[in-house]
């Protein structure tokens, strides 16, 4: 089975776009703009850090062409870690399907190397350090790829203003970031950041053809501790398989107050037990 | 005693969980065999199923996950081998979270090791050689106290473990066995303390970088059991030896590589046995476009026990496998690997197979297949077999 990497945590936390102040001066430029595209990516990384650590319970629900559907239950524990290599830790827990009950994955992000993964397997009790080369595979039989769900940091990609424009009734700033690390499964990205709150809205992804392959819209966005922005539900629509995967999170908590050491190899087995 | 340490754990571990929620895991299983040659031993049966097996676990854990109970009775129901038709507490413990600090109570498994085709290092629990005659994967509640120390500089454990539990096997109408039966009854001890002798291990884990190393020692009654041939009765019996065994585990893992090496020293049975397993995993992801990943596998063992030691089936392999994964939402995977014993010159074929059809049911379809075979290995050489088995998840 395949797993979220770490920081499923950077980017679902919405890490992903929201610029330092939201009064921060508005891009003016018109075409392709580099060093826009990198400015408002700086601000809304930084814009986010300071959430300590976040508990949530998750559903998701994996829709096939036909429209039939399964889901599957997790746990997370995320811990944010501000470092100029590492990135954030995690720990995932699946509770269904029921076979799988327990299978728990420990993750260290890193920025620039591959992130450092175990999983832990209940009915064999046992613990697998697991190779993280895989960016562009399924993440559990989903549409989500791991290098959505990971992959967020901004030394990773290219970025690049395109425009200012309208999405839904919010306005919107458009960036186009470009992989930068190996093994994308993507050409491009095109995402849609309001420029009211600097919340990651949609992303249109592309594939190795450079033609549309899947869009994401994040909706329901609530403000945790005055500050944070959290979409409850992620919508991935592969529009090539015509299949779907929503990600909705049924319960939240942030800065509740965890310990890095927690987020340890050797304490991966007690989180499989629950 | 046995009992006893049982009502303990229970008075233990059950008023904790009164005031808790306790929810049920586990499954139910059908499983059915299908041999392709008839036995070859007297009495043996043709051993076809359905057979039944019951593994229900009732569990608890706090909201922050660092108190939590489990308890996983196992029955295994088979209309042909009575020994196969079998219990065992597979699990029943309390682990306690505090700080730096780990307390298991209770019969549990502890799992040892990192490569795939052999379980070297792995010693804790007493194999379950009914379930799992060939690869002795499965394994028997082992009753313990483990104590364990999670500091930045790597993972202390210790474990105490105040009883033996002796391998248990087929009977002699089952399939999957040599010449002759192993008799219970007959089972002797080197100690005089007997089943009850104390064993102690020690165990360090360490994550450096991408490497993952891991130190054990363990010392107490050898979980494999010298069998003689009671020539009388035309049984074998088991007798057990206290042993010292060092171990070490190492994984490095970069990029879609995986390497792996076991190795353990062990004193107690004749001259020290050496032996060692190693090898690589390598994945190709995305094969061909598709969501499809095959894993590439080649794993060397190699053991220098003398005929004093307690028989394994193979002193030298290589084992060669792939492993493939559709990643699609019902998780289907397939095993197919294949054991060469270099110094006997025989083969044998395996493939696992598993998906889940749906939410709560999963289908596991497992095949051997023995090639010309002498030696230990000889004794089964006419038990190929494919076996389906489908499980409803509580």
């Amino acid at each position: 089975m395949r797993i979220f990497t770490a920081p499923l945590t950077a980017f679902m936390l919405g890490t992903f776009m929201v610029p330092e102040g939201a009064s921060a001066e508005k891009p003016t430029a018109t075409k392709e703009d580099k060093a826009e595209g990198l400015k408002i990516a700086k601000t809304y990384d930084k814009r986010n850090q300071g959430f300590k650590d976040e508990v949530a319970t998750l559903k998701m629900t994996l829709t096939n062409a036909n429209g039939e559907s399964t889901e599957r239950a997790m746990r997370m524990w995320t811990y944010e870690v501000i470092d100029d290599k590492r990135g954030d830790k995690s720990i995932l827990v699946f509770d269904t399907p029921r076979d799988v009950k327990g299978t728990a994955l420990l993750s260290h992000a890193h920025h620039v190397d591959p992130d450092d993964q175990w999983l832990f397997l209940p009915a064999l009790k046992r613990i697998k350090r697991i190779a993280s080369a895989n960016k562009s595979g399924p993440f559990v039989g989903s549409e989500f790829a791991y290098e959505d769900i990971t992959s967020s940091d901004i030394e990773k990609f290219d970025w690049y203003y395109l425009r200012t424009e309208n999405l839904d009734g919010q306005e919107c700033y458009v960036l186009k970031r470009i992989p930068l690390y190996e093994n994308s499964g993507y050409t491009k990205q095109i995402s849609w950041i309001d420029t009211k709150h600097y919340r990651l809205q949609k992303v249109d992804y592309y594939d190795r053809k450079d033609s549309l392959l899947k869009t994401l819209r994040m909706k329901g966005y609530k403000l945790y501790k005055d500050k944070f922005w959290r979409a409850e539900t992620w919508e991935m629509t592969n529009h090539q398989s015509k299949k779907s995967t929503v990600l909705a999170y049924t319960s939240r908590e942030l800065s509740t107050g965890l310990e890095e050491d927690e987020f340890t190899k050797g304490r991966l087995k007690s989180y499989g037990r629950g | 005693m046995r009992t006893i340490v049982w009502i303990l754990i229970a008075l233990t571990v059950l008023p904790l969980q009164a005031k808790s929620d306790v929810k049920i895991g586990g499954f139910a299983a059908v499983e059915t065999r299908a041999f392709l040659e008839k036995p070859q031993h007297t009495r043996q049966r043709h051993g076809h199923g359905p057979g039944l097996i019951l593994e229900p676990e009732f569990y608890s854990q706090s909201a922050d996950t660092k108190t939590s109970f489990s308890f996983r009775p196992f029955l295994h129901l088979d209309p042909h081998d009575s020994r196969r038709t079998h219990g065992d507490i597979r699990q029943c413990d309390l682990l306690l979270v505090r700080g730096d600090y780990e307390v298991g109570i209770g019969a549990s498994k502890v799992f040892w090791g990192v490569v795939e085709s052999y379980h070297l290092v792995d010693i804790l629990n007493q194999s379950d050689a009914v379930e799992s005659s060939l690869d002795l994967e499965e394994k028997l509640g082992q009753p313990m106290i483990r104590f364990s120390v999670l500091k930045p500089w790597g993972t202390l454990r210790f474990f105490y473990m105040p009883m033996f539990r002796e391998r248990i096997f087929v009977g002699k109408k089952g399939r999957l066995r040599g010449p002759f039966t192993v008799d219970p009854g007959l089972t002797t001890y080197d100690h005089p303390a007997g089943k009850y002798h104390q064993d102690f291990a020690v165990r360090l884990e360490k994550v450096i970088g991408d490497w993952d190393i891991n130190l054990s020692y363990f010392r107490g009654t050898s979980r494999e059991p010298i069998l003689t041939l009671n020539s009388t009765q035309q049984r074998m019996a088991s007798h057990y030896k206290v042993i010292d065994q060092g171990s070490l585990e190492v994984q490095y893992t970069r990029d879609a590589w995986l390497w792996k090496g076991e190795f353990f020293a062990r004193s107690g049975h004749g001259r020290a046995i050496l032996a060692g397993i190693g090898g690589f995993e390598y994945t190709l992801y995305q094969i061909r476009g598709t969501d499809w990943d095959l894993g590439l596998l080649t794993e060397y063992h190699r053991d220098n026990r003398s005929s004093m030691a307690p028989g394994v089936s193979m002193e030298e392999f290589v084992f060669v496998g792939t492993r493939f994964s559709a990643n699609d939402t019902d998780d289907t995977e397939i095993l197919l690997g294949c054991v060469f014993n270099t110094k006997r010159a025989s083969q044998s074929f395996s493939v696992e197979a598993k998906k889940r059809l749906d939410d709560r049911l999963k289908l596991e379809i497992e095949g051997r297949l023995f090639g010309e075979a002498n030696g230990a290995s000889a004794g089964t050489k006419k038990d190929s077999h494919i076996q389906a088995k489908l499980a409803y998840y509580f």
